[in-house]
């Protein structure tokens, strides 16, 4: 049902741009939702990277990736700061994971297996990093409660990418129009 | 909609994971206990996995502390019999090496918390 | 959130988000090489003080809050002197100077990144023109997010979507970042980058460190 009409981005650069924007408004709402500790996150900034695994080349995906920390650290101000340290090395760990998963295990995984996996990798890395920079031993103690809580909320995200995968035009027509840009 | 094969793999495995790091944050390690260090009123306290060499003064001058691969020692005490320097190094909760003539008592306790208590001294 | 506008506070008026981020780069070795906690203690209040000439609200209770988890959870592994034991959990000397080395540089870092990283800062390069697209359109989506309906989240947000990617790509020219760097500005950055560094000269020329380290 896609409408071709509706795509007016001129370039794949300029899908990869939106995209990038779609992660920052993501990581707006993200600030938004209250939290009992400062650096939780519920990881729904990296909804669209789950809903890009299938729609854009590798390249590209790593792309959007690059302008979500980058915005994230411009918008938030903390581009030179730790903060910006673990946001990249989370998303990377996130992306990375979840595009060897989705390629290994194409038919039989869903976005639900897809995210839990993502979540899992990014955190585990996290807690490396936190490890080293700022909790020290004391770090493994956070890593129970801290794992335990990404796969609850990376089972809801995958849940939600799969309902929006299947009901979005606006996906629909993004596919469309990264197809005919392929075939010319 | 409906979870496929691989999506309860992915929820296995994470559930696995955390039961993984839940038993090796919770659960004492070996090699995880504390070495506590009492000397005229002041106590020091080192993790037995990290290995340093402390010098510790009492009225004698300096006894030397080496905690080494998860067992503690005395080095050299500056007192007349060496007894402490011949003890042989300690690991387990419970034991200790003493160092009378300089009041230096070197202890190892269990994980931060679990005190033993079976100590007089 | 990002502003457009520039802003009333001294160092938004005086000075150009490149020669802000010029400034937090240079002043980002001179606090992670301080050691002495002391002396770090004091960065951070003039990086805070800079924050405010910046117009940046400071959020006391959320530094306060990570500060306090940091050093608790370095508390935990004991290392070193016992300095007293309140409800038997030793704080020893050695975990307490390690845990606010950690904190100072963590709530340090984000005191300096915040001050000095704008959200107009633009890169130069192919990527740097494409963050500064993704910026564009993410404002344009934050322009309409009153549109999304809790009751239909999905069809709201697909509906937003299709609009904002309907009105069309970003025309050349819509962003910049006018350097209204003044003397003033200059004169404040450039005292601040004297001080942190003079600080540090002053650690190595003089190796007794106030506290810690």
């Amino acid at each position: 049902m896609a409408r071709k009409s509706t795509i007016s981005l001129t370039s794949r650069m300029d899908l990869v741009a939106f995209m990038g924007a779609i992660c920052l408004f993501l990581s707006a709402i993200e600030y938004m939702i209250p939290k009992p500790i400062p650096f939780l996150r519920v990881g729904i900034a990296n909804v669209p990277i789950l809903l890009c695994l299938d729609v854009l080349p590798v390249p590209l995906l790593l792309l959007v990736v690059v302008l979500k920390v980058i915005g994230q650290g411009l918008i938030g101000g903390t581009l030179i700061s730790y903060v910006f340290l673990f946001s990249a090395v989370g998303s990377f760990a996130s992306a990375l994971s979840m595009l060897l998963f989705r390629r290994l295990f194409a038919p039989r995984i869903s976005l639900v297996g897809v995210g839990v996996l993502g979540a899992l990798f990014s955190n585990i890395t996290q807690i490396l990093l936190a490890r080293v920079l700022i909790f020290g031993e004391g770090a493994w103690l956070i890593a129970p409660p801290f794992l335990a809580l990404g796969t609850v909320t990376a089972t809801l995200l995958g849940l939600f990418a799969e309902r929006f995968a299947a009901r979005s035009r606006w996906l629909a027509s993004v596919r469309s129009a990264v197809a005919a840009s392929k075939a010319l | 909609m409906k979870l496929r094969t691989f999506d309860y793999i992915a929820i296995a495995l994470c559930l696995l994971v955390i039961a993984g790091f839940s038993v090796y944050a919770y659960s004492g390690r070996s090699g995880s206990g504390d070495v506590v260090i009492d000397a005229s009123g002041v106590q020091w306290i080192y993790p037995l996995s990290t290995d340093r060499r402390e010098a510790i003064n009492g009225p004698l001058g300096d006894t030397i502390v080496v905690i080494k691969a998860g067992k503690a020692f005395v080095e050299d005490s500056p007192c007349p019999d060496k007894l402490c320097v011949h003890m042989p190094a300690i690991s387990k909760p419970g034991q200790w090496i003493a160092c009378l003539p300089n009041r230096v008592f070197v202890r190892v306790r269990g994980t931060s918390g679990q005190e033993i208590d079976d100590l007089s001294y | 959130m990002a502003r457009r506008e520039p802003g009333s506070a001294l160092l938004q008026k005086n000075a150009s988000a490149r020669v802000l981020f010029i400034t937090g780069a240079l002043l980002f070795p001179s606090f992670l090489l301080q050691q002495d906690i002391a002396i770090r203690a004091m960065q951070i209040m003039l990086f805070l003080l800079l924050n405010v000439l910046s117009g940046r609200k400071i959020r006391f209770l959320q530094y306060l809050v990570v500060s306090a988890g940091i050093v608790v959870f370095n508390l935990v592994i004991p290392t070193g002197r016992v300095l007293v034991s309140p409800l038997g959990l030793a704080v020893t000397e050695g975990a307490l100077k390690s845990g606010l080395l950690k904190a100072t540089a963590m709530t340090g870092l984000i005191a300096l990144s915040q001050f000095s990283i704008r959200a107009e800062l633009r890169f130069p390069g192919r990527v740097g023109g494409l963050i500064g697209r993704s910026l564009f359109y993410f404002e344009r989506i934050m322009g309409g997010r009153r549109k999304i309906n809790r009751k239909d989240i999905i069809g709201s947000v697909d509906a937003l979507l299709l609009e904002v990617q309907g009105a069309g790509p970003m025309q050349e020219g819509e962003e910049n970042d006018p350097d209204r760097t003044t003397p003033v500005g200059l004169a404040i950055l450039l005292v601040s980058l004297v001080a942190s560094w003079g600080a540090y000269a002053f650690t190595i020329v003089h190796p007794h460190p106030i506290w810690g380290g």
